[in-house]
């Protein structure tokens, strides 16, 4: 408990972990060459971890949102932000890292489809653990 | 020949005031215990529309002891010039008032359930940091559940024992929600643990199972409150069935000497039976004394008869 009911978790583990990119430097970054950035390198080291290979789809924030939903990816980065105006669609992390600059926080999340629980915690218990080492990775990067 | 006007404003037998004091201690405590499951359950009820369904129940089953409350204070007042009849009803408006709230948010909600159900939409909800750990939300939400499944049923228990004795529908009315808790609760875990089980509609299942009972209960509240309101003979407060008071009242009168015939209607005010009953005497002899004797006989059939007024009549038309 929980399962997956699409069975996303059972599917990567030891297969393919779909990951959308978003251009959003120093996050996520795309255009030349392989996809980078901070949440990128995660997204890599998690499938290691799941024993999966990792295939990246680069593109904009609707685009790769509607896919997350349709099931047609497991994971979205790239410097998502909650709340987001995409928050039924999808489903999201947990923020793993807040960013106080000023006044404001930005509290940054990842992107799961909707209602694949196991994977969701999965995914949650991996930025537990390197979520404070993504955002230093990041604001290195800056 | 309503001498009863005038007599103490709590129209309850002395016994019946200790039982009363007794339902306003157990509506503060319902109070206290639904705000406290309120908190718990709105802070853990994530993305589940089952544990939302819940919650606005949690939420709605505050306003009938709210209601009950304030009315209390209203209730007992004297009649005066401009009400004449005094303020006993003040419960059944405030319970109309509760009733209407129940139906339209049990209404909504089910719309709201199904058409989540329709699009299909997943309920998504990961974990929790608690104590360090990382928990998934469910296991929380189940733990939210059950404590909100529990205290109202004995409350309710207690409350449900001691309505019939203060001929108390709103009380009874109240009482009966919060015992039917526990089938929330049941529905709210049946809901959670499919979602764990990765069963995904269950939960919008487990919602539209509670806001049906939401709508249920505002249904049947609005019905009885209506009948009152449209001065219906006396029910009973346990089992839905006219009482025989108005049968043993004219039984009463016709015990006595000097009544050949005897009528009556009556109509429920609040906690209270008034209304008229008609009496054909055997001659036209002590028509003050015999007005006397008839309302004594009257108070003597049951406590809650109050302002009943004796018509002396040629013949029952």
């Amino acid at each position: 408990m929980p399962r997956d009911p699409a069975g996303t978790l059972g599917r990567v583990e030891g297969g393919e972990l779909r990951v959308g990119v978003l251009h959003a430097p120093p996050w996520a970054r795309h255009g030349e060459g392989e996809p980078g950035g901070a949440e990128v390198d995660a997204a890599r080291a998690l499938g290691k971890e799941l024993g999966a290979r990792v295939r990246f789809v680069e593109g904009a924030e609707t685009e790769l949102l509607g896919k997350l939903h349709r099931f047609e990816l497991d994971l979205v980065v790239g410097g998502l932000l909650d709340p987001s105006p995409y928050a039924e669609q999808v489903g999201w992390t947990r923020a793993y890292h807040v960013e106080r600059r000023g006044g404001s926080e930005k509290k940054h999340v990842f992107a799961v489809p909707p209602g694949e629980n196991a994977w969701l915690v999965r995914v949650e218990r991996y930025l537990d653990v390197h979520g404070a080492a993504i955002a230093d990775a990041a604001e290195r990067a800056r | 020949m309503t001498p009863d006007a005038l007599d103490d404003a709590h129209a309850l037998p002395e016994e019946k005031k200790a039982l009363f004091a007794r339902a306003r201690r157990l509506e503060w405590a319902t109070i206290a215990v639904l705000a406290s499951i309120v908190v718990v359950v709105g802070l853990s009820m994530g993305s589940s529309q089952a544990m939302k369904t819940a919650w606005a129940e949690d939420l709605l089953s505050l306003v009938p002891p709210i209601c009950f409350l304030v009315a209390a204070r209203f209730r007992h007042r004297r009649p005066n010039a401009r009400f004449p009849f005094g303020f006993h009803r003040s419960m059944t408006l405030a319970f109309l008032g509760a009733s209407m709230a129940l139906t339209a948010v049990g209404a909504l909600l089910f719309f709201d359930g199904a058409s989540s159900l329709i699009r299909a939409e997943r309920p998504t909800i990961g974990t929790m940091r608690l104590f360090g750990q990382s928990v998934w939300q469910g296991w929380i939400m189940v733990a939210a559940a059950v404590y909100g499944g529990i205290p109202p049923v004995i409350l309710g228990r207690m409350k449900r024992r001691i309505a019939p004795e203060l001929h108390d529908k709103a009380l009874h009315a109240d009482a009966a929600m919060n015992s039917a808790d526990w089938q929330t609760a049941v529905a709210t875990l049946l809901g959670v643990i499919g979602i764990g089980a990765g069963v995904w509609w269950a939960d919008g299942a487990a919602a539209l199972v509670i806001s049906a009972s939401i709508l249920w209960d505002g249904a049947r509240n609005t019905k009885q409150v209506f009948a009152d309101l449209m001065d219906q003979t006396p029910y009973g407060v346990e089992r839905a069935h006219p009482l025989d008071v108005p049968a043993r009242l004219e039984d009463a009168l016709r015990a006595l000497p000097w009544v050949r015939d005897a009528r009556a209607r009556l109509r429920e005010n609040g906690h209270l039976f008034m209304g008229d009953v008609t009496v054909v005497p055997t001659d036209e002899r002590a028509p003050l004394l015999r007005s006397e004797e008839a309302q004594r006989c009257v108070r003597a059939v049951d406590w809650r008869l109050r302002d009943v007024v004796v018509v002396f009549a040629r013949a029952i038309d």
